[in-house]
């Protein structure tokens, strides 16, 4: 049973303990799109702020205001500021995930997939996805074409998408929040539509 | 190399066998799945999301989680992912298991995964005006 792929009443549960201990571990929510978005985009805007310190932007605003309305100013402001911090604790910072953390992760991601296929004995360099792939959608050079095409959709879906099916899928559908049931149901909705149009278009 | 790090790099290498013996990087499973000619991928996917429900309900509350609004990306990126998904058998992690696995072919899906996602957000900005979000950032 173990030696081909894994029956649904097994994989599921090894789906739901990575995303509930990912997030009991992290605080954050299990998904593969931020991981590539923290990797392709970072320090811009907001994430710069990120990167200075609480201290280095409240000494720079102190220095400003010290500039623009003088030493009673200040004063004033940290009087305020004290009370202000007795009365709420300020809620802590998240931390951004390191660039490089993210990095590993999709770094790891190929090398768990080849142990994985090392096991069912499956480990093999291939030019093609498969011949279910070359009969039902291209075959030879237009494999490739085709795959870039469709890899372009993925990349600019699930940006737009702010998920894939693992943050909107399964991390998002679990907690039962409607962007995520929505984005679930069009993509998985999708692939069914597009994969009946292209088993009908196979010529016979 | 901090703490963060290995995580990290763990949750890669676990998730990536995972994904692997669970068969979601083997496009004539998903396919199959489509098609609804084997339901066994449904069923895990199903699974996984119930048995996480049942998680996050028992072992967190559910407030302290950050919702995410809905925005009209959701459905437009869906489709568009969804159709990707079908002609590549790939979604992000997929991506990058079917290459450990020695499917050369994803190179090609991976090349235009990449474009699209670092092409993306300047055509967002342009033509949209809600807050370009992704899970986990």
């Amino acid at each position: 049973m173990f030696s081909g792929h894994w029956p649904w009443w097994f994989g599921g549960p090894v789906f739901a303990i990575v995303v509930v201990a990912f997030w009991l571990i992290e605080r954050r929510l299990f998904g593969v799109v931020g991981q590539y978005v923290q990797v392709l985009e970072p320090a811009q805007g907001a994430a710069e702020l990120d990167k200075a310190s609480p201290q280095a932007l409240e000494e720079a605003l102190r220095r400003a205001t010290l500039a623009e309305f003088g030493a009673e100013a200040v004063a004033e402001m940290e009087a305020a500021e004290a009370s202000e911090k007795e009365r709420a604790p300020e809620p802590r910072r998240r931390e951004p995930v390191p660039r490089a953390a993210s990095l590993l992760f999709l770094a790891m991601l190929p090398v768990g997939g080849a142990i994985g296929a090392l096991v069912t004995g499956q480990l093999a360099l291939r030019g093609t996805l498969g011949a279910v792939h070359e009969r039902v959608v291209a075959s030879g050079p237009m494999e490739l074409v085709v795959l870039a095409v469709g890899g372009v959709l993925v990349g600019v879906g699930t940006r737009m998408a702010g998920g894939c099916t693992s943050g909107h899928g399964l991390s998002g559908c679990s907690r039962l929040q409607p962007s995520s049931l929505i984005a679930t149901a069009s993509f998985f909705g999708t692939g069914i539509v597009v994969s009946f149009l292209l088993h009908a278009l196979v010529k016979p | 190399m901090k703490a963060v790090h290995v995580r990290y790099a763990l949750y890669g290498l676990v998730f990536g066998f995972i994904l692997s013996r669970i068969g979601f990087s083997d496009f004539g499973e998903v396919h199959k799945m489509f098609t609804f000619a084997d339901l066994r991928l449904f069923l895990t996917f199903c699974t996984g999301v119930g048995l996480s429900f049942v998680g996050f309900m028992t072992l967190t509350r559910m407030s302290e989680i950050p919702r995410r609004a809905f925005n009209p990306g959701n459905i437009m990126g869906g489709v568009l992912f969804g159709a990707g998904w079908a002609l590549t058998g790939a979604c992000p992690s997929i991506l990058l298991v079917q290459l450990g696995e020695g499917q050369l072919a994803g190179l090609a899906t991976l090349a235009g995964a990449l474009a699209g996602m670092v092409v993306y957000p300047s055509i967002h900005r342009r033509f949209f005006r809600w807050p370009l979000g992704s899970c986990a950032a």
